[in-house]
């Protein structure tokens, strides 16, 4: 485990570009994930498909947990909201979790 | 070339890690999710490779039994095991090669006291199920078990996704597919003329224990009852090991050449000797230039070349001047050399010919070789002192696993670069109006066995045409390539019609053979077009002895 970070929106966005950065690593040039902070990531016109989103939230989960020493259970969720919903940003994204996070 | 994912489950995480891997390798391509039995009878004849993922819960719904607790009989697994094994050799006609990763199962998982039971545990009866499955797939030439025990050794607990499994019926996690991946490549290019045929060895660290120079061959640490000593004679043992399979051993060490050579020759604990090793640069000079000067005498490509040694610097300088070189890291622990070196994927071909054994024989008789011809001072004289003897005949039954080895390996000296199957070869030999002979050289140092092959369309439109003239750059440069040349045109006159045309067909490694043809009697037609007129024969070199069937 890394020293204690607060998870905070900024160390999420942090998180999160990471976790994308590893995808990408798996991934030929031309199939790989934009990363900008207002990249959509998720919701309507987002970049991830279903097998993304899973492989995210599985790569996130396990990342959140070495960089801030909680588990964060984003997987055993419903995740219909996530490809239906408001589109999510990095930038959002990582808000969201820091919310859910702290309270 | 296309890689088929045929599986049980969802391969998109994977055909994304094996078209990254891949680098431009293969294209990949996925059959219809869980539909493995119908892709294998359905699939149409292609030069596809098809890797065939199973797992063991699915091809056996007994095995499921026993895997949920349950129960079944071995019998009932082995009908099922059985069933998918005849669906897999039914289709293994239609497919370049079929890839099955051996069944798993979460080594983790607990399966009670009488998991190991070959009769009803779990555990058990998945060994046995991979035993059969080997079992029953031997000798069939291009369906290929892949060992994925080695995966799970290596991602360790990351190998199984049970998360991704519920979300996407993605059962494996992505370092574990990387692996598979790598394997796949890695095994690919092995058998596809990539395989490692020189190691280049350091002397002091790395193949024993101690600076020779500073200590003396006496001092050395080498066997006994030394710990490090007893790594270093199991290390060499291995190199050995691989000297036998038919890979080259050479030396690239900074050191005095008589002082080396001294501890080579006296040291009662060394197991490689100077017979073992087909060159050697010991001396003060660059390393890096060193093994470039020993590729050049050796004629090898860098890219079959693996070179050892323990010195961080020199293996950088190496990578940075020879980049096709393959340069591991070596462990920083010496006791480990020996576990490292057997970890290395560095055998090709799981069958290899007589040649390929002898070839460190081979090469040393070129080393004697090519000290008589310092004695022996004009070409021609060193030539005619070897004895050399070409024996050429039509291809036979017997020559066809060399031939069709030769045809797929042999870049430099290859006028088409063709790559048949064995029954493609077969087909061109029987062809009406086609000619296909082997070439057999031997000299007084040794015997090179069978290193050329000519192919011949004796009444093409455009009058005999030579398809295929291929050498091994073992005996280039010694008046074999006349020979072939005269041969051909002797064929040619004997159908009927003396005149020849050749028409090369350019590749990245195929100048070598461009550059004979320009020097030689024949005259360029343009667009790679070589041809002889025919108004006289082409005389075969006097320089060696001929031997055609009578």
């Amino acid at each position: 485990m890394n020293d204690t970070v607060a998870p905070n929106a900024a160390s999420f966005a942090t998180v999160l570009t990471q976790v994308l950065h590893h995808m990408n690593e798996l991934l030929p040039a031309n199939e790989q994930l934009p990363t900008g902070p207002d990249v959509v990531l998720m919701g309507e016109g987002g970049v991830l498909d279903s097998l993304g989103i899973a492989n995210f939230l599985v790569a996130l989960e396990e990342a959140v947990e070495e960089r801030f020493g909680q588990p964060l259970a984003l997987s055993d969720n419903d995740l219909t909201d996530l490809f239906a919903g408001p589109p999510l940003t990095l930038t959002t994204l990582a808000q969201h979790l820091a919310d859910r996070m702290a309270g | 070339m296309d890689v088929l994912l045929i599986a049980d489950h969802h391969t998109a995480n994977l055909a994304g890690i094996l078209r990254k891997e891949a680098e431009g390798l293969f294209t990949v391509s996925t059959a219809p999710l869980d539909q493995v039995q119908r892709t294998l009878h359905e699939a149409p004849s292609s030069d596809r490779i098809a890797l065939v993922w199973t797992r063991p819960e699915r091809v056996s719904q007994a095995f499921q039994h026993v895997h949920a607790l349950g129960t079944a009989t071995w019998a009932d697994v082995q009908a099922e095991v059985d069933a998918f094994v005849d669906a897999i050799l039914g289709s293994a006609p239609r497919f370049r090669s079929l890839h099955l990763p051996l069944w798993t199962i979460d080594p983790a998982e607990h399966h009670g006291p009488d998991e190991l039971d070959p009769a009803r545990g779990a555990h058990g009866l998945l060994l046995r199920m991979n035993a059969r499955l080997a079992e029953r797939l031997e000798g069939q030439r291009n369906v290929h078990l892949m060992n994925s025990l080695r995966w799970l050794n290596t991602a360790g607990p990351q190998a199984f996704a049970p998360k991704l499994w519920y979300m996407t019926k993605t059962p494996f996690s992505a370092a574990y597919y990387q692996l598979a991946a790598r394997e796949l490549i890695t095994h690919h290019r092995l058998r596809h003329g990539d395989a490692i045929k020189l190691i280049v060895l350091d002397l002091d660290d790395t193949l024993w224990g101690g600076i020779v120079g500073d200590e003396g061959w006496q001092e050395l640490r080498l066997g006994g009852h030394d710990a490090l000593g007893e790594s270093f004679v199991d290390f060499q043992r291995q190199l050995k090991a691989l000297k036998e399979r038919g890979i080259l051993l050479a030396l690239a060490s900074k050191n005095d050449e008589a002082v080396a050579l001294e501890a080579i020759d006296k040291h009662p604990e060394m197991v490689l000797r100077r017979a073992d090793l087909v060159t050697w640069r010991i001396n003060w000079n660059d390393k890096a230039s060193n093994i470039a000067d020993l590729l050049r005498e050796l004629n090898l490509g860098a890219r079959h070349t693996l070179f050892l040694d323990d010195n961080p610097v020199e293996r950088e300088r190496v990578r940075s001047f020879l980049p096709e070189v393959q340069v591991p890291e070596l462990p920083a622990n010496k006791l480990l050399y020996t576990s490292f070196l057997r970890a290395l994927p560095i055998l090709g071909e799981n069958v290899q010919s007589d040649e390929d054994r002898a070839r460190t024989a081979l090469y040393v008789a070129e080393r004697e070789r090519s000290e008589a011809r310092l004695k022996a001072g004009d070409v021609n004289s060193w030539l005619r002192s070897l004895n050399m003897r070409v024996v050429a005949q039509p291809v036979n039954d017997a020559d066809l696993p060399r031939v069709h080895q030769l045809f797929n390996k042999t870049n430099q000296f290859n006028l088409a670069t063709r790559r048949p199957s064995m029954e493609e070869l077969r087909a061109f030999r029987d062809a009406p109006d086609h000619a296909l002979w082997c070439f057999r050289v031997s000299d007084r140092f040794g015997d090179a066995g069978l290193t050329g092959i000519l192919g011949m369309h004796l009444r093409s439109d455009q009058g005999p045409v030579v398809t295929d003239l291929i050498l091994s750059c073992r005996v280039l440069g010694r008046m074999v390539e006349e020979t072939l040349l005269h041969v051909a045109q002797r064929l040619a006159r004997e159908s009927g019609d003396p005149r020849l045309l050749l028409h090369y067909l350019p590749t990245p490694k195929n100048r070598p053979i461009l550059e004979f043809l320009e020097r030689s009697v024949l005259a360029f037609a343009g667009e790679g077009r070589f041809s002889w007129p025919g108004e006289r024969d082409i005389p075969a070199p006097d320089t060696l002895t001929l031997e055609l069937p009578a």
